[in-house]
C-alpha cells in the first residue's frame, strides 16, 4: 500500500489504511513519547492519545510535508499537553526550582548506545527534559517552544542552556560522551 | 569546558543518537485507538462475549416447538414450547403435561430434572396408536393426540389442540429431526468429578507494608520507599494449575465442590528502566524489625556494561479449593457456567523471595520470611459442552488472586500475585 493509498483509506476511516499507518510509526513514536515520559506505562498512553488525534485530524495533513514530519509533530504536542495536565509540571519550569534540581541518579544500563543517551536525557528534570527535547531534537524555536509550554521565551532558552550543561554532566559520567561524540565528529567528517 | 560550545555540534549529536530509536508499543494500545476510532465496532469484550452468549442461548430455545425423544422408543416425549410453558406428552404415560417456567434458559434443565424423568418412569397402559406415531423419529404425526383422555384442562387443550394443527401443517417440523435424551442421563446424577488444568499468566504486585515499623536499626532507610511499585517492575511470566474435585448438586443449577489442586507460581522481577540505583537504595534494608529484609540485592543494580539482571520467583503450592459452580444458561448439550473458589494454599517448594540468577535473595536464608500457608481466591466462567460418552469438556477464563501477602506481616513489603489464564478441564457424573 502506498503512502497515497494509505491516506486516502485512513480519510475514508478503512481500519486496514489505518492499521498499516500505525504500524509503520508506532514505535518510531513511541521512541518520542519515551523521551518525554516518566516510565512506558506513560508513554503508551501519550502515545494512544496521540494516534487517536492522528487519526481524528488527518484530514488537515495538506502533503505540505512529510508525513512523519506531521505525525511527529501531533505526537509531540500530545505528550506536552498530557504533561501540562500534570500539576507538577509548572513547578519543574520553574527556574529557581530547577537550578537546585540535581539529576536522578539512575543507571543506564542498556548495552545500545543510543538507549545510554535516551536514558541520560530521561534523567534530567522535567522542564529541562522537556524544553531540551522540543529544542535540540525536534528543532522548535525558543519563541515556539514559549508559546507551546505557556512560559516566557527567556525561561526556554535558560532552561535549555542549564539542560544543556546538566545533560552534559550525565554524558560524561556515564562514560558516553568521549566515545559517542568523537565517534559522532568522525563520521560527520567523513 | 563545555564539550558543546556549538549549539550546533550538540543538536545534531542529540539529533542522529535518538533518530533511530524505536520501541515496540504493547497490544493495548492499538486496541485502544482502535476502539475510540470505531466505537461501533469494538474489539471483542466480556461485555460483547456475553450479550452474544445470552442471545445464542435465547434464540436457541425460543423455538416453538422442540421434540426430545429417547433413543429407546418406549421412551418418546414431545414438546410444545409456548409463552413459557411447556406441554410435554410422554407416550409411556400417555399424558399432557403443563410445565410453567420462568426463563428459558431453565427450560430444558426443568424439563430433564424435574418432568421428563418422572413421566418416563411412570407406567400406564400403552395405547398402540399413539405409540405408533412416535414410531419413526423423523416423522411425527399428531392427529391421534386429539383425542388425549388425559388432557383435562381446556384451555390447556385447545393450545395443545393448536399447537397439533399447526404442527400437522408444517413440512419443515414433520421433518424434523427428533433432539434426543438418553433415559440414562449422567446429568440426573447427584454427584460428578472433574479434572483439569489451568494455562496462565502471572502477575505480581508489590506495595508498602503500612503497618511494618521500620526500626531504629535502620535509620538509613531511604525516604522513599513507598515508591516500590513504581520502581520495580514486575514482569508477568507462564503458570500453571491442574487439579481435581468432587461436584455436589445442591438444585437444579447450583452444585458446590471441593478437591485438591497443584499451582506452579512465577514471575520475574526487574527494576524499571532508568532507576536502578532508585530500586537499589529502595530495597536494600539492612533490618526491618530485626528482620533482614534484604541481603543481596546488588544484582538489581546494574552496571554499565552488563545486562538488565531480573529476580525469577517461583513456587510449588497445593491448594484445596471449596467452592460452588452456577449454570447461567445452557441447554442439555452446551451450558455456561460462572463459579467461584477459595483455596487454602501450601508452599512446597521452589525459589520464592525472588532469587537472584546467582541465588541469591534478599529474605532470610531459611526461607522464614516468606509466609507458607495462604489463601488464594478464583473466579472464572466456562462452556460445558457435552459429548457422546457423556462426559463434558470445559473451557473458560479464569482469574486467581493471593489474599495475604507473599511475604511475613513484619517486613515492609506487600507482595500479592495473582493470575490470568484458560482452563480447561473434563467432567462426568457418577
Amino acid at each position: 500500500m502506498t503512502e497515497l493509498q494509505m491516506l486516502e483509506g485512513c480519510k475514508l476511516n478503512n481500519v486496514t489504511a489505518q492499521e498499516v499507518l500505525y504500524n509503520r510509526y508506532n514505535s518510531k513514536m513511541l521512541g518520542v513519547c519515551y523521551r518525554y515520559a516518566n516510565n512506558r506505562a506513560d508513554a503508551e498512553d501519550m502515545l494512544q492519545e496521540g494516534f487517536i488525534r492522528i487519526f481524528s485530524q488527518l484530514h488537515q495533513y495538506r502533503s505540505e510535508g512529510s508525513l512523519e514530519g506531521w505525525i511527529r509533530r501531533v505526537i509531540v504536542h500530545t505528550c506536552i499537553n498530557i504533561l501540562k495536565k500534570n500539576k507538577k509540571f509548572s513547578e519543574y519550569l520553574d527556574i529557581a526550582h530547577a537550578e537546585n534540581m540535581e539529576a536522578r541518579q539512575a543507571s543506564v544500563y542498556s548495552m545500545m548506545q543510543t538507549k545510554h543517551i535516551i536514558e541520560c536525557i530521561r534523567m534530567l528534570p522535567l522542564g529541562y527534559k522537556t524544553v531540551l527535547n522540543l529544542y535540540a531534537i525536534e528543532g522548535y524555536s525558543h519563541k515556539e517552544i514559549a508559546a507551546i509550554l505557556e512560559i516566557e521565551e527567556g525561561t526556554s532558552r535558560s532552561q535549555y542552556a542549564r539542560a544543556k550543561i546538566m545533560l552534559e554532566n550525565i554524558l560524561i559520567k556515564r562514560g558516553v560522551i568521549d566515545q559517542s561524540f568523537k565517534k559522532t565528529k568522525n563520521t560527520a567528517a567523513i | 569546558m563545555n564539550l558543546f560550545e556549538h549549539n550546533d555540534n550538540f543538536e545534531q549529536f542529540l539529533r542522529e543518537a535518538t533518530e533511530n530509536f524505536r520501541m515496540r508499543p504493547s497490544v493495548r494500545v492499538w486496541t485502544s485507538v482502535y476502539n475510540n476510532i470505531h466505537p461501533s465496532k469494538k474489539s471483542p469484550s466480556a461485555a460483547a462475549f456475553l450479550v452474544f452468549m445470552i442471545s445464542f442461548f435465547i434464540l436457541n430455545s425460543s423455538n416453538s416447538i422442540v421434540f426430545l425423544q429417547s433413543k429407546s422408543t418406549e421412551k418418546q416425549i414431545a414438546i410444545h414450547v409456548h409463552n413459557k410453558q411447556l406441554l410435554t406428552y410422554s407416550k409411556k404415560s400417555h399424558e399432557i403435561e403443563k410445565i410453567a417456567f420462568s426463563k428459558k434458559q431453565h427450560m430444558y434443565q426443568a424439563v430433564i430434572d424435574n418432568k421428563i424423568k418422572a413421566q418416563i418412569n411412570r407406567k400406564s397402559n400403552n395405547d398402540e396408536s399413539l405409540l405408533s406415531t412416535f414410531e419413526n423419529s423423523n416423522t411425527i404425526d399428531f392427529s391421534d393426540m386429539k383425542s388425549q383422555p388425559h388432557l383435562q384442562d381446556a384451555n390447556l387443550r385447545q393450545e395443545f389442540n393448536q399447537f397439533v394443527v399447526s404442527a400437522k401443517n408444517n413440512d419443515k417440523l414433520k421433518t424434523q429431526k427428533p433432539f434426543y435424551i438418553s433415559t440414562k442421563n449422567n446429568d440426573e446424577s447427584e454427584l460428578s468429578y472433574q479434572l483439569y488444568a489451568t494455562s496462565s499468566v502471572g502477575y505480581s504486585n508489590g506495595y508498602r507494608n503500612t503497618e511494618t515499623e521500620i526500626s531504629n536499626a535502620s535509620a538509613n532507610q531511604p525516604q522513599n520507599v513507598t515508591e516500590l511499585n513504581k520502581t520495580l517492575r514486575y514482569m508477568p511470566e507462564y503458570n500453571l494449575e491442574a487439579g481435581g474435585a468432587f461436584l455436589v448438586n445442591v438444585t437444579n443449577s447450583l452444585r458446590l465442590k471441593a478437591g485438591m489442586q497443584l499451582n506452579y507460581t512465577n514471575y520475574k522481577l526487574t527494576n524499571e528502566e532508568g532507576t536502578g540505583d532508585v530500586a537499589n537504595s529502595e530495597i536494600n534494608n539492612p533490618t526491618i524489625n530485626n528482620v533482614a529484609l534484604v541481603n543481596e540485592i546488588q544484582i538489581l543494580h546494574p552496571d554499565m556494561n552488563t545486562e538488565l539482571k531480573k529476580y525469577n520467583s517461583s513456587t510449588y503450592e497445593i491448594s484445596i479449593p471449596l467452592g460452588t459452580e452456577l449454570e447461567l444458561i445452557g441447554n442439555h448439550q452446551l451450558k455456561w457456567f460462572a463459579g467461584a473458589t477459595i483455596q487454602p494454599s501450601y508452599i512446597v517448594g521452589g525459589y520464592p523471595g525472588q532469587n537472584t540468577n546467582e541465588m541469591k535473595s534478599y529474605l532470610p536464608e531459611d526461607g522464614s520470611g516468606f509466609r507458607k500457608w495462604n489463601v488464594n481466591t478464583s473466579f472464572e466462567t466456562f462452556l460445558s459442552y457435552k459429548l457422546p460418552n457423556g462426559s463434558r469438556i470445559n473451557a473458560g477464563p479464569q482469574f486467581r488472586y493471593q489474599l495475604f501477602s507473599s511475604y511475613d506481616s513484619k517486613y515492609l513489603y506487600n507482595e500479592k500475585q495473582y493470575n490470568i489464564g484458560l482452563k480447561l478441564g473434563i467432567s462426568r457424573n457418577f
